[in-house]
């Protein structure tokens, strides 16, 4: 015997085997006790669910010499002939390559012929979806009348593709995607006798993956053995699958939310570089933005991730609009990453789209209220804030920007829920200074602009928006080793104390890549001229690493529930104290 | 010896279950254009039919020498392909060519001692086709391989993709296929490295535009007309849609290409608008591209990136393909009039 | 490659090996012909990947060589040639073969022969002889009972047991089965077993024609091909891969009414009843009813009857005949389907046929008789089919008023 794939090898024989789909096998096996079985039946049901072998498990029992309990005992010479293919009444045949009338009328004319070696001649007819209208139409009389030694077995994966003439006039059994439980049964027997080692949690994630389809759970499950052995964990099955790609897609949806545009695009072809599976990605972002709206609905309950990406949704939720995130799963959701799985388009335009059009005046969820000025689709509320006139000279012609670019979320959170009206340091910004409206931003055209609360809502003249277009500047320039404008995507918080802007990274790498640049004078110059143009004013840079790790987690004031609910009125937290 | 290049886990993975007669019936094999996935499924072929099986394939003895150079009699390439001079090309691999490989699958190998149908393109298979194939697919006769490739998985019948063994090619590292290129094909590291980006990846364009400088021209002529175009008049735009209709009755898979080419500029247009052009595809043309961007608003970009998605659909579902050109081109944003 | 030849056997060489010419083009090679000398021959050889057929034809070689050219170019500008000598050639490092009778000549332009598809040698291998005319009485009465359409493949195949002396052929399609029992002129070594495409012993049995020396037949199970060595004509045939239905279950074991009719008789009747059956199903229809009490019972319940042969085309009309038989056992009836009646009963030969009915629903078996005498003169023992050809029929179900 050559070799043979699983799903071909365990092949269920008895209606006993037939995984999942009790419904079907019992009443099958009933009537054929019984001799009671249609004439005309009609198999619906996905893919890998067992209707082809269904078919021939009955085609065996209703032909068995010496059936047990209506189940084929796969002994005698009738079985044994189905087993190996050389039944001469068993004719299965594919609607797809006999879907004309003529192939059709072929069978018609025939079926008044006796079988040849069994008592029943079974015609299976696969791919019954197929089938012309005139080949259905003339198929329909035979149907309805077939010959008492004639049974027609239809298979399909598309039900609504047949005629309802056709449906009417056959018994129909409708396979059911399987559950992950009974893959899990299946996989655990066919584990077991290749002698292989599956660990439970690789087992769950393989089911949970097949779709509901045996067949494709049995073909992992050997791709699995064929890749990496015969002891085979849950890491093995995520790296085959492309699973675990929560972290890349937690901050596609972050920056997506905040309407950073240019950092979400970053993000989606850093992970297509890294040969991510960008349909992994879509999928897992699609369901963590769900998990935003759910949770900014206050249906946190609902909500089927680990606690820290729940965290970690929580603190994204109460800072988006639900608008956005509204219209961000929709855009998000209609991608179709069919066609040209490998190519980032599809989710770009996504994203842009979805922070695009968004009125400058967009505010966060249920906080226009507490907004004086016209809102910014910002997170950062200001309540005293200053404007600085002047445009950045080198805007390119997306003047229209929106706010929200890198940087945005962590330059300063004045609230005013805080007791100290002066503006403290952010937890995140880690081990420089508190930053004070003392220390403020030189410029050489206008008067002094406090860079921890920068500014409000004038179109373009805010820190971030200068962040932003310098980021933006120096994306255009390849460093050393990297793209600066890239390194500085990364940089959590930009703060200026006197004349020093310190850029603190969440990541000790990206904080030496960026010093490696910063190291050389090309680089150093570059980014001096950048500075200059985008801000106005040159800085001596000094670069910091955020406490702990990743600077984006909420401070754990934010874990309360009053905390929370004043944050989502549209307050900042600018200090916590320790009681 | 395999002859692709990277995939080092995937071919020791494919060796080894060659060697050990534990390979699968039908394979899928996913990655973009030119990745190298028609290679591999040659080297499949070879593999199995290889007169030395400890070194298979050996790519010496005279079944691989002969499966190389497409003279086997067992080993059947299946695609669309491009028409006869004047003819139009195939539009799909039809129900006509799965019976054929059905009789033949069910007649013993001819010279070798499997025969391997290679489906390229699988996508490009009509549904009747497709159909047809899932009973062979399924259950092949023995010493019968075969090897679908394709660029669009999500085209596939989930029908077809669950009979198979997945392999996937994912675009191999640029840093990779420039190293490549400068040790094999003795080009110096700026242009290699130039040429490994435009691949995307896919050594295979990246090899055939190193050894055949008219790619890179015609590429250059290309995006000269798409540029040009951006700021031409009604007239030019017409006239070059249909030349390219005209193209694509001859040569689908070359006007297709000039498509694609098409979306990465704007792709590039888009990036730019958005502040993320590390990441443009036509870095040689940055200049360009920085001029362009200005003159368009994202909303502009967006709008055509999705006229020629669309288009790109039209033609894939047998539309007219001169209309499908001509709307693109009328929707062309910032047309000069009179110009 | 310098040669020459007779037009007429470079004519009729091509035309034996075109059968195997491809039509299709997979591989555009094999609609090629392979010309190459082989030492006072020319050799021509054609593949389609399924038969290969090869042959030789006598020449004047003065220089060796080899080459490929389109065959039905080649074969066509042949054809129109006078019967005349041929001159061919083609320079060395050239492609061109160039052709030279009477006043024409004609330049064919070729390809290496190295990327034409090796034809397959069977060197060595299980090697039988079998006898030309009994190989093709039996080929003409299996081959037509294989199925055309390809759902299943191994029923468009033609099943070849070979052991000790005896070879037999089986072909069945579902619905009919065809078995010849045969004698090998040798007896071979160990059991053969093969399926062969019924399309290539067609060809065996176009090729063979006259032909009174023995058939060689050789095959490597192992490499799937089997070889027919003919009168200066060689075969080489995949074979087709599967597994063949156990059609010995298939023919049935006992009767209750065997009828011995005269062949020809029943043909006539049957192709009558045939025109009707057309446009009905194609249904005709066997009564095999013994005659009245008066006539004498012989010997072991044998008797004479009639068997009536009907037909009815759905509001067209019907049509009735009969056809003197001779019955042992009981009346009974049995519709088959017209063509599946008419073929078996074609290629029957002469003689007498006998007819092996059980119920209505179960199988007819169809079984010849040899020899010259009519039935009514032949002894009991006589009367025995003979055991060289089954054919078994499966009935249609049809309402009997």
């Amino acid at each position: 015997m050559t070799f043979q794939v699983y799903y071909r090898k365990w092949r269920p024989q008895r209606f006993r085997e037939l995984a999942g789909q009790q419904h079907v096998s019992a009443t099958l096996q009933q009537a054929v006790q019984l001799g009671r079985v249609a004439h005309s039946l009609l198999f619906c049901g996905p893919r890998g669910t067992g209707k082809t072998s269904t078919a021939r498990v009955l085609a065996k029992a209703v032909n068995c010499l010496e059936p047990e309990d209506g189940d084929p005992c796969n002994e005698c010479a009738r079985c044994q002939a189905v087993n190996e293919g050389r039944f001469m009444d068993l004719i299965e045949l594919d609607a797809a390559s006999n879907r004309g009338i003529d192939e059709i009328r072929n069978i018609r004319d025939r079926v008044n012929l006796a079988a040849a070696e069994g008592s029943y001649k079974v015609y299976i007819i696969d791919e019954a979806h197929m089938l012309t209208e005139h080949a259905s139409n003339a198929f329909l009389k035979t149907l309805e009348e077939p010959p008492a030694h004639a049974i027609f077995i239809l298979c399909t994966t598309d039900p609504q593709k047949i005629l309802p003439t056709i449906i009417s006039r056959c018994q129909r059994f409708d396979f059911r995607r399987l559950t992950s439980d009974a893959i899990m049964e299946r996989l655990r027997m066919i584990q077991a006798e290749e002698g292989v080692d599956v660990s439970t949690e690789a087992l769950q994630s393989l089911a949970h993956s097949a779709g509901g389809s045996l067949r494709d759970a049995e073909n992992l499950l050997e791709q699995l053995v064929v890749s990496y052995g015969s002891s085979i964990g849950v890491n093995e099955v995520h790296e085959l699958l492309g699973l675990g790609q929560g972290e890349r897609a937690l901050d596609l949806i972050r920056y997506l939310l905040l309407g950073n545009t240019s950092a979400a695009l970053s993000a989606i072809n850093r992970a297509a570089w890294d040969g991510a599976d960008l349909r992994q990605l879509h999928r897992e972002a699609v369901n963590l933005l769900r998990g935003v709206l759910l949770l900014q609905y206050g249906s946190r309950d609902s909500l089927d991730f680990p606690q820290e990406t729940i965290r970690e949704l929580e603190d994204v939720a109460p800072k988006a609009s639900a608008a956005r995130v509204i219209k961000s799963l929709k855009l998000l959701g209609e991608v179709n990453m069919r066609h040209d799985t490998s190519s980032p388009l599809h989710l770009e335009l996504a994203v842009v789209e979805a922070c695009m059009d968004e009125a400058p005046a967009e505010a966060p969820a249920k906080a226009e209220a507490a907004q004086p000025n016209p809102p910014r689709p910002s997170p950062a509320v200001q309540p005293a804030a200053r404007t600085t006139p002047n445009q950045a000279p080198n805007t390119p012609a997306t003047g229209e920007r929106r706010a929200g670019d890198a940087g945005t979320r962590a330059i300063s959170r004045p609230s005013p829920t805080a007791p100290g009206s002066q503006p403290a340091r952010v937890r995140e910004s880690g081990n420089s200074p508190p930053p004070s409206s003392e220390h403020t931003l030189p410029r050489e055209a206008n008067g002094p602009v406090p860079s921890s609360t920068p500014g409000n809502p004038g179109p373009g003249d805010s820190f971030q928006e200068q962040w932003g277009t310098l980021v933006k500047t120096l994306s255009r320039y390849k460093g050393k080793r990297f793209n600066i404008g890239a390194l500085l995507r990364d940089c959590k918080n930009q703060d200026v104390e006197g004349e020093t802007l310190v850029l603190t990274f969440a990541h000790r790498s990206h904080l030496e890549r960026m010093q490696e640049e910063l190291d050389d004078p090309q680089g150093m110059k570059t980014v001096n001229e950048a500075l200059l143009k985008s801000l106005g004013a040159s800085y001596r840079l000094r670069l910091s690493l955020a406490e702990g790790n990743g600077g984006g987690n909420p401070p754990a004031t934010a874990q309360s529930p009053l905390v929370r609910a004043a944050l989502s009125m549209g307050a900042r937290i600018m200090e916590e104290r320790e009681q | 010896m395999w002859q692709v290049r990277g995939h080092d886990p995937l071919l020791r993975q494919l060796d080894k279950s060659i060697k050990e007669g534990r390979y699968a019936h039908s394979y899928l094999l996913v990655g973009p254009p030119q990745v190298g996935k028609g290679t591999l499924a040659i080297n499949m072929a070879q593999a199995v039919n290889c007169l030395s099986p400890e070194q298979a394939p050996c790519g010496q003895c005279s079944q691989c020498r002969r499966i190389a150079s497409t003279q086997h009699a067992d080993v059947l390439v299946i695609g669309v392909g491009r028409g006869e001079d004047d003819g139009p090309s195939r539009k799909e691999i039809g129900i006509g060519d799965v019976r054929e490989i059905e009789r033949q699958a069910s007649l013993n190998p001819y010279e070798g001692s499997h025969r391997v149908f290679i489906f390229d393109g699988a996508e490009r298979m009509s549904e009747e086709a497709a159909n047809a194939l899932l009973k062979t697919l399924e259950e092949p006769p023995p010493q019968v391989m075969i090897i679908l490739l394709t660029s669009q998985e999500g085209a596939l019948l989930p029908t077809i993709l669950s009979r198979c063994r997945r392999l996937e090619l994912k675009p191999l590292p640029f840093s990779e296929i420039a190293k490549e290129l400068v040790e094999t094909h003795s080009m110096d590291r700026e242009d290699a490295e130039m040429l490994a980006r435009l691949s995307l990846g896919c050594p295979g364009w990246a090899i055939s535009a190193a050894g055949d400088p008219s790619i890179m021209e015609k590429r250059k002529e290309e995006l000269e007309r798409i540029s040009e175009l951006s700021v031409s008049g009604l007239e030019e735009r017409f006239s070059y849609a249909s030349d390219l209709g005209s193209l694509f009755y001859k040569d689908r898979d070359g006007a297709r290409d000039i498509l694609r080419l098409w979306l990465r500029w704007w792709r590039d247009l888009l990036l730019i608008k958005e502040g993320a052009e590390e990441y443009i595809h036509n870095v040689d043309w940055s200049d360009v591209l920085r001029l362009r961007a200005a003159e368009l608003s994202t909303a502009q970009v967006v709008a055509f990136i999705k006229v020629i998605l669309t288009t790109l659909e039209a033609l894939d579902h047998n539309a007219n393909a001169r209309l499908a050109l001509e709307v693109m081109a009328l929707s062309l944003p910032g047309e000069r009039t009179g110009g | 490659m310098k040669l020459s030849c007779l037009q007429e056997n470079l004519s009729r060489g091509l035309a034996t090996v075109g059968r195997a010419v491809a039509t299709r083009t997979t591989l555009p090679i094999t609609q090629n012909v392979l010309l190459s000398t082989d030492r006072s021959m020319l050799k021509l050889s054609a593949t389609n990947l399924e038969i290969a057929i090869t042959t030789w034809i006598g020449a004047m070689v003065e220089e060796e060589g080899s080459i490929t050219v389109p065959a039905r170019l080649l074969t066509e500008f042949v054809a129109s040639l006078p019967s005349e000598r041929i001159d061919v050639s083609m320079a060395p490092g050239s492609k061109s073969l160039s052709l030279t009778c009477s006043r024409s000549e004609a330049h064919v332009n070729g390809t290496d022969v190295d990327e034409f598809p090796p034809i397959p040698t069977v060197e060595s291998g299980l090697a039988a002889k079998i006898d030309p005319q009994a190989f093709k009485t039996a080929i003409s009465q299996v081959v037509f009972a294989a199925a055309t359409e390809e759902s299943r493949p191994v029923l468009t195949g033609v099943k070849l047991e070979l052991e000790g002396g005896k070879f037999t052929m089986a072909a069945a399609d579902g619905f009919r089965l065809a078995v010849h029992n045969g004698e090998l002129l040798e007896p071979v070594g160990e059991p053969i077993n093969i399926i062969l495409p019924a399309r290539t012993l067609s060809e065996v049995n176009r090729l063979l024609g006259e032909q009174d020396t023995p058939v060689e037949m050789t095959m490597i199970p192992s490499k799937g091909q089997v070889l027919f060595r003919l009168n200066s004509i060689e075969i080489v045939s995949q074979l087709i891969q599967g597994t063949f239905p156990n059609y010995s279950q298939l023919i049935p074991q006992s009767y209750q009414t065997r009828s011995v009719t005269d062949l020809q008789e029943l043909l006539r009747a049957a192709r009558t009843a045939s025109i009707f059956a057309r446009d009905g199903s194609g249904i005709i229809r066997l009564q095999i009813m013994p005659g009245s009490d008066d006539q004498s019972e012989s010997d072991e319940g044998q008797r004479s009857g009639k068997v009536v042969i009907s037909a009815r085309a759905e509001e067209m009309g019907d049509n009735q005949g009969e056809v003197d038989t001779f019955i042992e056992g009981d009346e009974s009836k049995i519709a088959f389907n017209s063509k599946y009646l008419l073929e078996v009963l074609s290629v029957l030969e002469r003689g007498e046929v006998v007819l092996e009915t059980t119920t209505p629903s179960s199988p007819g078996v169809f079984r010849p008789i040899r020899g010259e005498k009519k039935w009514r003169e032949r002894g009991v023992e006589e009367r025995k089919p003979d055991e060289t050809y089954v054919h078994v029929v499966m009935p249609m179900f049809v309402q009997w008023s």
